[in-house]
């Protein structure tokens, strides 16, 4: 076999492995593509006039990160910072720029193989996150998770969006 | 092939980057013509501009350029050897030469290996057509064409073409054929010597040795030109033969140049050799692709991160030697991130002059009478900065010019001096720069500006505005105050586009005007892009940092000025009003803060003053500025965040912002709170 078609195949199987990952006590996983690092909690600068699940920035080795809180983000409260917790960084494309986040999340788990045979469509409901966050449920060890959509999780209009309004410029 | 395409490529690409150079010389030597007249060396750079872009040309074979310069050089010839008296049209006519030629040096950048179409060759012979009605002219006045053949002169060339030549991409060929067109070659002979034993040659080496006799009204620096790009590469002598001075110098190219420069007197050759002059000056400057200098700026950047890390574990330790190590580390630090950004600063000066051209072109059009004043030309800022406020300026100045300076009959009848004034004024400011644009003309029309601001909706007409915020509506978008759209400016796109711009480089502007004198616009700007010094301060848990250009003081707020205070948010600081700005309201800090001691520090930034409550204070900070990102975007009061010696992040204030919605409040204060204050 030739040193092409091997590495295509790598890049086969790694198009179907996912991180999987421990927020408040569910499992959900992402596409290892995307990450590009996990780190050990860190201090985080709170930026004001953010969402309350946009916990700030961080330095790392010298590249400011926003980071977000992502039990928040999915709606399932806030996280305490706990001896597990960490940092998944993510690099995505978004408004035709590559830009890196990192997602708060309770501890990770471990990197399965999900080939698209073990997968269903998101439950229409009875999911307690919004459902175009789940790009679709893979099965691993006879159970389901949720593999998370970052295209809308992550989505910088709705990041962006600050609490900040006229009312914030008018007398207090 | 002359050259391998590589080597063009990179030949046009230094062809297009001298040559417009050139053309702006020529530009502001024609206008310093026209204002100051022929005195001096003006006529000659500017003929020495066209000269050498004719001879780069032809070295390139761009020959329709060569072909039209050719005609401007010979009118420019003419000039300068008095044979023909410049006059205004004339002058207008060069400009217009000089922006040809300028398209044409674009086209052929951009166009490698093509000629121009015919469109482009229409407006060549236009002007050309024009340039030669003034060359007949010559001719007449100077009783027929006797004066060309008079200079021609015999030199012998010997020429050595070195080894590698051909492994340089070059023809010997095609440089020989190019001396033909410099005058006639009445001899020549090949010098085979070099060859030696044929079963030994190396196939890819040069073996050309020649001898040329040419006859030419060329001088031998113009010789020598034809061999620019070789120049390093071949040893050639220069013999006159009608002078019948021998002159053997068996020295390289640049050596018989040096000499040129200091031996020879006459009109011509003085001409020539200081034009070498020049250039030999203008060699000792570098251009450097401008991405280099980002790298190695953001590299200490990053340098300085890392070296506040290390003075701040030193100061752990505490080890007498290694602190001193430390501060001598930090201080050349210091030193090498200031002569870095040094190499981005520029004079603005250079983006001045362009407006002569335009206060020319524009003053023309309108039929007005306008002055140019450039005040400051020599302050530097950050080239980045410069490129971006370029059209901003170029917009200010053309609505200056087209709204504000009247037409010289109103301003006659108004019993003003008939010529207006156009003011440029560049200064260093608290830490920013200030750039005024200042004219003489009837001002900004208050009443106008609201009831066209009503008419078009951006305000209602019951709005009660200060002066300043009436001003401030012509930047607001699909704004303009002129019925009849001029092509110059009025097109009511475009001041606001000025304000974003501005903005987008943490900059303002600012107008002041009085009706019937004139009106300023200021825009201030910051210095740099990329690192500041900065203030560090604490509220709560977060660090603050503060542009320290505009930190005035700090001052504790006592018990003493809590007690004035009563609720208001101002104190009284030595018999001012100090308007005050809680950080940690304002940013909604989480938390008490644990002790009560709160400080003030008092900024100033556009004039005006106002106080920041902090809590803690760090001092002076050296910040490299790092943006938040889109994420961050919609946020307002902060410009970015840099990176502590601890590794924690800590936010820039973005005190023009801040300043503005202190002043809002005041505003709503004084109001009585009746009215909505405006975000900005």
């Amino acid at each position: 076999m030739s040193d092409k078609v091997m590495n295509a195949s790598n890049q086969q199987t790694d198009e179907y492995q996912y991180l999987t990952f421990y927020v408040q006590d569910e499992q959900f996983g992402v596409g290892i593509l995307v990450i590009k690092e996990i780190i050990e909690f860190a201090i985080i600068t709170k930026v004001p006039q953010m969402n309350r699940y946009m916990l700030g920035i961080t330095n790392v080795r010298g590249s400011i990160i926003p980071v977000i809180d992502l039990s928040d983000r999915l709606g399932l409260g806030q996280s305490d910072v706990i001896r597990r917790t960490c940092v998944v960084i993510v690099e995505i494309v978004e408004e035709g720029e590559i830009f890196e986040i990192g997602l708060l999340i309770d501890g990770v788990n471990q990197v399965y193989d999900i080939y698209p045979s073990d997968t269903e469509d998101a439950p229409n409901f009875g999911s307690r996150i919004r459902k175009d966050f789940i790009k679709f449920m893979g099965k691993v060890e006879n159970r389901f998770v949720a593999i998370l959509s970052l295209d809308r999780l992550l989505s910088i209009q709705e990041l962006s969006r600050s609490t900040n309004n006229t009312n914030e410029y008018r007398g207090r | 092939m002359f050259f391998s395409n590589d080597a063009l490529q990179e030949a046009i690409k230094e062809f297009r980057d001298e040559g417009l150079d050139l053309l702006s010389g020529m530009e502001e030597g024609l206008l310093a013509i026209q204002e100051f007249g022929m005195g001096g060396d003006r006529i000659n750079a500017v003929f020495r501009a066209a000269h050498t872009i004719k001879g780069s040309a032809g070295m390139l074979k761009l020959e329709h350029l060569v072909e039209f310069t050719h005609i401007a050089e010979n009118l420019l010839d003419e000039i300068r050897n008095n044979k023909l008296h410049i006059n205004e049209p004339m002058i207008d006519t060069f400009l217009r030469c000089k922006d040809h030629m300028q398209n044409l040096v674009l086209f052929y950048a951009d166009n490698l290996g093509k000629e121009p179409d015919d469109e482009i060759k229409a407006t060549s012979r236009s002007i050309m057509s024009i340039l030669k009605s003034y060359l007949d002219h010559t001719v007449v006045a100077n009783d027929g064409e006797a004066t060309l053949v008079k200079d021609k002169k015999g030199w012998k060339i010997h020429i050595v073409f070195n080894n590698d030549v051909y492994l340089l991409g070059m023809d010997p060929a095609n440089f020989l054929r190019y001396l033909m067109n410099l005058g006639e070659i009445t001899h020549s002979e090949c010098d085979t010597n070099r060859i030696g034993d044929l079963s030994n040659l190396n196939a890819v080496d040069c073996f050309i040795t020649c001898s040329i006799t040419l006859l030419t009204e060329k001088t031998e620096a113009e010789i020598l030109e034809v061999f620019e790009f070789v120049r390093d590469d071949i040893e050639i002598t220069f013999t006159s033969l009608s002078t019948e001075i021998q002159n053997p110098h068996e020295e390289s190219s640049s050596a018989v140049l040096d000499t040129f420069v200091e031996v020879d007197n006459t009109k011509e050759l003085g001409s020539a050799a200081a034009s070498n002059n020049s250039r030999i000056v203008g060699s000792s400057s570098l251009r450097v692709d401008s991405d280099k200098i980002d790298t190695l700026i953001n590299l200490i950047g990053e340098m300085v991160i890392a070296n506040a890390n290390v003075v701040q574990r030193a100061s752990i330790i505490q080890d007498g030697g290694l602190n001193e190590s430390v501060s001598a580390v930090s201080r050349m630090l210091e030193e090498i991130r200031e002569s870095a950004m040094k190499i981005r600063m520029v004079q603005i000066g250079e983006t001045f002059s362009k407006f002569k051209r335009i206060v020319h072109d524009v003053s023309k059009k309108l039929n007005k009478d306008v002055e140019l004043i450039i005040n400051g030309g020599e302050t530097e800022m950050d080239k980045t900065i410069v490129e971006k406020i370029s059209d901003p300026l170029v917009h200010i100045v053309r609505n200056a010019m087209d709204h504000g300076i009247e037409s010289i009959e109103e301003r006659a009848a108004n019993g003003k001096n008939p010529k207006g004034t156009l003011i440029l004024n560049a200064y260093h400011d608290a830490g920013t720069i200030a750039i005024e644009i200042i004219d003489d003309g009837k001002g900004l029309d208050e009443e106008r500006i609201f009831k066209k601001a009503v008419e078009r909706g951006i305000i209602d007409e019951n709005s009660k505005l200060t002066q300043k915020e009436i001003f401030n509506l012509i930047f607001e978008a699909g704004f303009s105050t002129v019925e009849t759209i001029t092509d110059l400016s009025g097109r009511g796109v475009g001041m606001d586009v000025v304000r974003r711009n501005i903005e987008s480089l943490r900059g303002n502007i600012d107008i002041k005007s009085t009706k019937g004198k004139g009106s300023t616009f200021t825009m201030r700007l910051p210095l740099t892009l990329a690192i500041i010094d900065g203030f560090l301060v604490k509220v709560g848990v977060t660090h603050f940092v503060i542009p320290l250009d505009m930190v005035v003081e700090c001052i504790e707020l006592s018990t003493r000025y809590r007690n004035e205070m009563h609720g208001n948010n101002y104190i009284n600081l030595r018999n001012s009003i100090l308007p005050l700005l809680k950080v940690r309201n304002h940013f909604e800090e989480a938390g008490e803060p644990k002790n009560l001691r709160e400080n003030i520090i008092v900024v100033r930034y556009a004039g005006m003053r106002f106080g920041l409550i902090v809590e803690e204070l760090h001092g002076e900070f050296q910040t490299v500025i790092k943006p938040l990102g889109k994420i961050f975007r919609e946020i307002r009061g902060i410009s970015g965040s840099t990176i502590l010696g601890s590794g924690e992040v800590a936010l820039i204030l973005d005190i023009p912002v801040l300043m503005n919605h202190v002043l809002a409040l005041q505003a709503h204060n004084e109001k009585g709170g009746a009215d909505d204050v405006r975000d900005d």
